[in-house]
């Protein structure tokens, strides 16, 4: 494990507050969080506590709103639409929990897409689409549909197409949460092994055994991070 | 009956819940309908309805076929020759329409009327509804003078005094004998004419030989006799007849065809390509209805898995479905009625004048059943298939609990975009037709006629050949053109017998001194026209060469005569035409009547705008008078503020004299245009219709294609999508639609434009410039109807692909 000083996500007093007709709805409060590179940390709490939130501001999917957001050093709590769509091309990897590949698209044009939009060269994508399909187990199908593929399957190649920009760090929302035990335990090791081979992960699981993958657990409820702990060393 | 008014009940129940997707729909298919109505409805009276005559169909016109002329005036020695020898008519009539000048009350009156022979009321069946018409052989007398009247002349003129029969009125300066009046509605041959007479003719006179044509004829064929046996015939006739009289009728012949087609054979092809027009903008509309159809299936689908699972058949859904589309066709055609009605009403306006019957064009029975049965038609075009592509839902798929909206299948998108590569296709067609069109009028009323159009005010006068004879119409002239010359607003006062670009005047053969007599068929030819001295002056024809006509060019002084270039370089191409004599006509012992030229004025567009200057030739007045004058006056201030002061002029000469058609000469211009002008809006028009059903039609399935894609779309941007990337996404799905249906429109267009190259002047159907120019005005527009739906994709936040979790 490769763990550095400097953190690679620093989120210091961030709230998020959806106001919906006359209703504030405080989704988080006072968010303070570092992730470091390297690490593998994993959200926890119970539904509607915030946790997918969370993970879309860490993406930049979506912005605080309130205080402050620092990914690799550069603050990024108020960016451009153009400026947070470039950052979050090169340096977050997204894996979905119904994976989210587009139908349209074979496996292999799946995971080019998002190296499509940085401009690289055919050449290189075809590298880079390569070794993540390797990567993953499943370049022997990269020419078929993703309704082609069973769930497990289609997840793997979802984790493809995030690791495939070789991005600072992974985001996962519940990507066992449309997959069976089995499928999910796959994919749960896949992560695992990315990890192990230096890839900063962050992900979102109500599931308590698939918490207990990550170096650390960050646990919320109702918008508040109410405890951090390391996970247990059986892992 | 049951199930019909369930299904009634629930397509209006639909309809009423979706009142946007029913509003646009309606009012696209009203576009499309209204149009299809209100141009049959134009169709309906002028090429449709039959003549308000007994037993129309049996009714002909014959022509004198001549070298290069369809219709030919008839000469009547010809005239008698048909009339004696055919086997196939019950009756033929001959008439020939002028102007005649009305003094009976208080304002003299230039109108329109006709010298009839004495059989036509019997050859039409008409009645008068008073009175008498003709008897038979009075043409023959030569002296004839009864007149028959108009029931508008009798009302408006004679206030509908009933003791007017029997009675004296003075036309021409001569008393006729008022010995009917013919029933409101009736009208021969066309309705501007408000008087019969019998056409007289001194059979010893040249008027009745065969070398001058000025008849029209009419024939009624017997029962049994088909157009095709007439034609036959008069044809067999019309060879005896030119071998008989090669002299006179070499080349002629004799063509005959129905009164009904014949009265409107110059607008036919205009009309029947207008209506297939607006046939193509019916079926962009009903492309446009078929998609939003399309779009609305989607979300219907689980409806229709419901109405299967609960055992209806595919045969009831489509019932159903086509109940509901008919239902929005209706709909459309009556709302396409009332626009209808507005259309006939901008039609008759806009229309240039000369279609005859266009003012019949009304909202009747046929023109509704019409509108009726083109929108049941539509309905069921433009529902029969996405009723088909609906009515067989996966029930077990779309009723799952979890499928929160339907998808749409790919047949169904195909079927989609199809509509709207067709939509293009067919806009661009009309599109690209129209711009032919546009550049066409522009190239037209950009060509100079040879004369000056600006500050000309012109008036006709026909002076009557029982008051006004040889010199003494030259003295009126002369008079009239004085009186004028004082007046400190006219730069030139001058006079004409045929103006350029009001209808055509008469074309003369000459003899050239020194050149050996012509053969028939190859006879020396130009245009005559009578003129003043100050003519030229006046309208702004330049001399290139010799002398303008003076006043000492007089009745008396040697016989002289004007040509223009074309006429120059044709028949002296080497030589200088100055001081040669042509001759046009005979003196009283047979002998050619010499005249020198001594001028040589610039060609002007004497026929129309579209045809070169023709060869001209003009004589003073004083020399050779024909009774047609028009006066042209080149004034300094706006021209029509004179026209009082014409009036004024021509009336202290001669009180009972009219002078009529007073306009400028921009008015004559723009008057000969006005056929074509007709063509150009009405095929912008309706190509403008389809371009904006084609943006909405695109823009729909876009913005539809977005509403579909808004997950992958907030897929694209959560992985880094820029909005430059998604922009280029949506409008390159729609562009690649808009490029094929352009691609198909051009090669279409290429065939299809061929059909109005009759209608184009000096541009090339396939003028690649126009092909160019349309093609990017339609990829514009619909670049602009992809960006609007692009944009909104653009501000697709990419939470949705989280959310959808």
């Amino acid at each position: 494990m490769n763990v550095q000083a400097e953190p690679l996500i620093r989120l210091k007093d961030v709230k998020k507050v959806f106001y919906t007709d006359e209703v504030e709805t405080h989704a988080l409060s006072d968010i303070h969080l570092e992730i470091r590179n390297g690490e593998y940390v994993s959200i926890a709490g119970p539904s509607g506590c915030g946790k997918s939130t969370l993970l879309s501001i860490l993406g930049l999917l979506d912005a605080p709103t309130d205080g402050s957001y620092w990914l690799n050093g550069q603050p990024v709590s108020e960016l451009s639409l153009s400026e947070s769509a470039r950052i979050r091309n090169r340096e977050v990897g997204f894996v979905f929990q119904s994976f989210n590949l587009i139908g349209d698209l074979t496996v292999y044009e799946n995971v080019e897409l998002p190296l499509t939009y940085r401009g690289m060269k055919s050449a290189e994508r075809k590298e880079r689409v390569t070794e993540a399909l390797e990567k993953v187990g499943v370049a022997h199908r990269k020419n078929h549909l993703p309704s082609h593929l069973s769930g497990g399957q289609q997840q793997r190649v979802a984790v493809a197409r995030a690791v495939a920009g070789r991005p600072n760090i992974l985001l996962a929302d519940e990507p066992t949460g449309n997959l069976d035990s089995s499928n999910g335990e796959a994919v749960m090791e896949l992560l695992r092994e990315l990890h192990r081979d230096g890839a900063t992960i962050c992900t979102v699981t109500h599931d308590p055994r698939f918490a207990q993958h990550a170096d650390r657990i960050i646990n919320l409820f109702d918008g508040r991070l109410i405890e951090e702990s390391a996970s247990r060393p059986d892992r | 009956m049951r199930v019909l008014a369930q299904d009634l009940k629930f397509g209006i129940r639909t309809l009423v819940e979706n009142p946007v997707f029913t509003l646009v729909s309606v009012l696209a298919l009203a576009i499309g309908v209204g149009a299809n109505s209100a141009i049959f409805s134009v169709i309906d009276a002028v090429l449709l309805r039959p003549l308000p005559y007994y037993e129309s169909h049996r009714l002909v016109k014959i022509w004198e076929r001549q070298p290069q002329l369809a219709r030919g005036s008839v000469a009547f020695a010809n005239f008698r020759d048909w009339k004696d020898q055919n086997h196939v008519f019950e009756e033929v009539a001959a008439y020939q329409t002028g102007d005649y000048n009305l003094t009976s009350g208080d304002e003299p009156e230039q109108i329109q009327g006709v010298a009839v022979s004495s059989n036509l009321f019997t050859l039409l069946h008409a009645q008068p509804s008073s009175g008498n018409t003709f008897l038979p052989g009075q043409e023959n007398q030569g002296s004839s003078s009864d007149v028959i009247l108009s029931h508008d002349l009798w009302a408006n003129r004679f206030g509908s005094d009933p003791s007017l029969i029997g009675k004296a009125i003075n036309i021409d300066n001569k008393n006729y004998v008022v010995v009917g009046v013919m029933p409101d509605k009736f009208y021969f041959p066309g309705k501007q004419f408000q008087l019969w007479l019998p056409l007289s003719i001194n059979p010893n006179s040249p008027m009745a030989g065969r070398g001058m044509h000025y008849l029209q004829a009419i024939g009624r064929l017997k029962p049994e006799v088909s157009l095709e046996q007439a034609k036959a015939e008069m044809d067999a006739i019309g060879g005896r007849l030119e071998q008989q009289y090669p002299r006179d009728n070499s080349g002629h012949g004799v063509n005959v065809f129905s009164l009904q087609e014949d009265s409107a054979a110059g607008i036919r092809s205009s009309l029947l390509m207008i209506q297939f027009v607006v046939g193509f903008v019916l079926l962009i509309a009903c492309a446009n209805v078929a998609n939003l159809l399309l779009a609305r299936a989607t979300a219907r689908q689980k409806e229709i898995a419901l109405r299967s699972a609960l055992g209806a058949s595919r045969t009831r859904i489509v019932r159903q479905l086509l109940t509901e589309s008919i239902l929005l066709s209706l709909l459309g055609g009556t709302l396409g009625l009332a626009l209808a009605a507005i259309g006939i009403r901008l039609l008759v306006t806009l229309s240039p004048g000369g279609i005859p019957r266009i003012e019949e064009s009304a909202l009747n029975g046929s023109v509704v059943a019409f509108t009726f049965l083109t929108a049941l038609a539509t309905g069921i075009v433009f529902g029969l298939a996405p009723a088909l592509q609906i009515s067989k839902p996966d029930i077990n798929e779309l009723l799952k609990a979890g499928s929160a909206r339907g998808s749409t299948s790919a047949a169904s998108n195909r079927l989609r975009k199809l509509f709207v590569v067709i939509e293009v296709a067919l806009s661009l067609v009309l599109l690209i037709g129209a711009g032919l069109m546009i550049k066409s009028f522009v190239k037209l009323v950009s060509v100079s006629p040879g004369f000056n159009v600006e500050n000309i005010l012109t008036g006709s006068i026909t002076l009557p050949n029982s008051k006004y004879k040889g010199s003494q119409r030259a003295v009126f002239l002369q008079q009239v053109l004085e009186r004028l010359q004082t007046d400190p607003r006219v730069i030139a006062a001058g006079a004409v017998s045929h103006l350029p670009l009001a209808g055509n005047g008469p074309s003369f053969n000459f003899d050239i001194q020194g050149r050996p007599a012509t053969i028939p068929g190859q006879e020396f030819k130009a245009q005559l026209r009578a003129t003043s001295p100050d003519y030229f002056r006046a309208i702004g024809i330049p001399l290139l060469e010799g002398r303008q006509l003076t006043v000492q060019d007089s009745s008396s002084s040697p016989n002289v005569v004007i040509i223009n270039d074309v006429m120059a370089q044709r028949y002296w191409p080497n030589e200088s035409a100055l001081d040669k004599e042509i001759s046009i006509d005979k003196d009283d012992k047979g002998s050619p009547i010499w005249r020198r030229i001594i001028g040589v004025v610039r060609g002007v567009r004497h026929t129309s705008l579209e045809l070169q200057p023709e060869a001209q030739m003009y004589t003073p007045y004083t020399q050779f008078s024909m009774p047609y004058i028009t006066l042209v006056l080149h004034t300094k201030t706006a021209a029509l503020d004179l026209t009082a002061d014409v009036r004024h002029a021509v009336s202290a000469v001669d009180r009972d004299q009219p002078i009529s058609n007073t306009r400028t000469m921009e008015q004559v211009v723009s008057e000969s245009t006005a056929p074509r002008r007709f063509n150009m809006v009405l095929l912008s028009l309706f190509a403008g219709s389809a371009l904006f059903l084609a943006s909405i039609g695109i823009y729909g399935v876009i913005s539809y294609l977005v509403t579909q894609r808004t997950r992958e779309i907030g897929i694209r941007s959560a992985l880094g999508a820029r909005r430059f990337d998604i922009l280029k996404l949506v409008i390159s799905q729609g562009m690649a639609l808009a490029l094929i249906g352009a691609g198909i429109g051009l090669a279409a267009s290429f065939a299809l434009t061929r059909t109005v190259s009759s209608l184009l002047f000096s541009v090339s159907t396939t003028d690649p410039l126009i092909f160019l120019e349309v093609t990017g005005l339609l990829l514009g527009v619909a670049l602009l109807a992809c960006y609007l739906p692009a944009r909104r994709a653009t501000k697709v936040n990419p939470m949705i692909a989280l959310r959808c979790e």
